[in-house]
């Protein structure tokens, strides 16, 4: 073979070594290029919510922190004011109930608390499997539940629910409002422990369908003393205006 | 001689190695066939040369034909909304390469038979 070779050398030596070139190039390059990230890993990039490096959810949590200190301090300034007359005091009184109504204090009471989080079993199937685990619907439901059955405050996962409060899916964390959670969702809800343990117990009712497909997905208990933090959201109002100014 | 190539394929590495710039512009999705194309006639030299059906023309073409070819495919995957379109690529440069490495390797199987096979008529007439 060698001899064979030998003969057709000038020939086939040129296009040969041409191509080799360029092959060794080529997979060298493809060698270099830098690895897809798979899917969900870029996911959590994005969203920032993987656990150790940190993230948005992060900087969240600080600013979140930052609202509620001084949320608090303008209530103890409020108080100031109120104690250097009768009608500041009236009024005073006033503002901090509508306050504690809208979620912006800390309040304290009893209550109940609602775990829910994702079956340990699983299925291939993408329908079924869906079932298998807590959406942001099972919260928006669940906390729907306990406002209709007499709650007065409630919060999810320690971010307290408001008005403005909104819940939505993204990939595999869920919403509430700006803060990002996922399973298992711990709801806690301030009002009579027993009403709100005995409406959203009852048979027929959400709860009861989650437990119909995994019972370990829910746990709910009577709590004697809970402790829900300010809402620390966004307050702004823009657009909407006081239709007839009080007289 | 043989040993020219190999360096060549040597010094393409480098190259590449040495313009990381060059080589990470191509884009991921055209460089995977644009490779495959290119071993798939580097084993098809290999074979016919073995067979002593070498042809220099046909050798260089089949390169450039090969890869223009593959890249387009991807390309027109792309543009018609066929992603997968590559994998018809893939899969026939795929299955060439693996019928190329077997023709290869029966040849020097039957080669180094016949050495052997004339080593014992040998010693057989020494006896």
């Amino acid at each position: 073979m060698s001899k064979v070779l030998s003969r057709s050398a000038p020939t086939w030596l040129l296009p040969v070594t041409t191509v080799c070139l360029v092959t060794g190039f080529l997979v060298v390059s493809a060698w270099n290029q830098t690895p897809v990230p798979n899917a969900a890993s870029r996911l959590q990039d994005r969203l920032g919510v993987q656990s150790g490096a940190p993230g948005v959810g992060e900087s969240i949590g600080e600013k979140a922190n930052e609202i509620a200190k001084l949320r608090e301090e303008i209530t103890k300034l409020e108080n100031a004011v109120a104690t250097q007359s009768r009608q500041a005091n009236v009024l005073n009184d006033n503002l901090q109930s509508v306050k504690e109504f809208a979620g912006l204090t800390e309040v304290e009471g009893p209550g109940i608390e609602i775990v829910m989080k994702d079956s340990e079993r699983a299925s291939d199937d993408d329908f079924i499997g869906s079932a298998y685990v807590i959406h942001d619907r099972d919260v928006i439901n669940v906390v729907n539940e306990l406002w209709m059955s007499g709650a007065e405050a409630v919060s999810v996962n320690g971010h307290r629910v408001s008005v403005r409060t909104s819940y939505r899916c993204e990939g595999p964390v869920i919403y509430v409002g700006r803060n990002p959670i996922s399973s298992p969702v711990v709801i806690q809800a301030i009002g009579s422990p027993e009403t709100l343990f005995g409406a959203l117990t009852m048979r027929g009712r959400y709860l009861d369908d989650i437990r119909q497909v995994d019972p370990a997905m829910v746990d709910v208990r009577k709590k004697e003393r809970l402790v829900l933090p300010a809402y620390t959201g966004s307050t702004e109002v823009k657009y909407a205006k006081s239709g007839k100014k009080p007289q | 001689m043989i040993l020219i190539p190999i360096l060549a394929l040597i010094l393409g590495g480098v190259l590449a190695m040495a313009n990381r710039d060059v080589a990470e512009s191509i884009p991921r999705e055209y460089i995977g066939v644009a490779v495959l194309a290119g071993v798939d006639t580097v084993f098809g030299g290999i074979r016919s040369s073995l067979e002593g059906r070498f042809q220099n023309d046909l050798f260089l073409t089949g390169f450039l034909f090969n890869t223009v070819l593959a890249v387009g495919l991807v390309a027109l995957g792309f543009r018609l909304g066929i992603a997968e379109f590559y994998i018809a690529a893939v899969v026939t440069f795929g299955g060439r390469l693996f019928l190329n490495a077997s023709i290869i390797r029966r040849q020097y199987l039957t080669r180094v038979m016949d050495i052997r096979g004339q080593r014992r008529k040998e010693s057989d007439r020494q006896a």
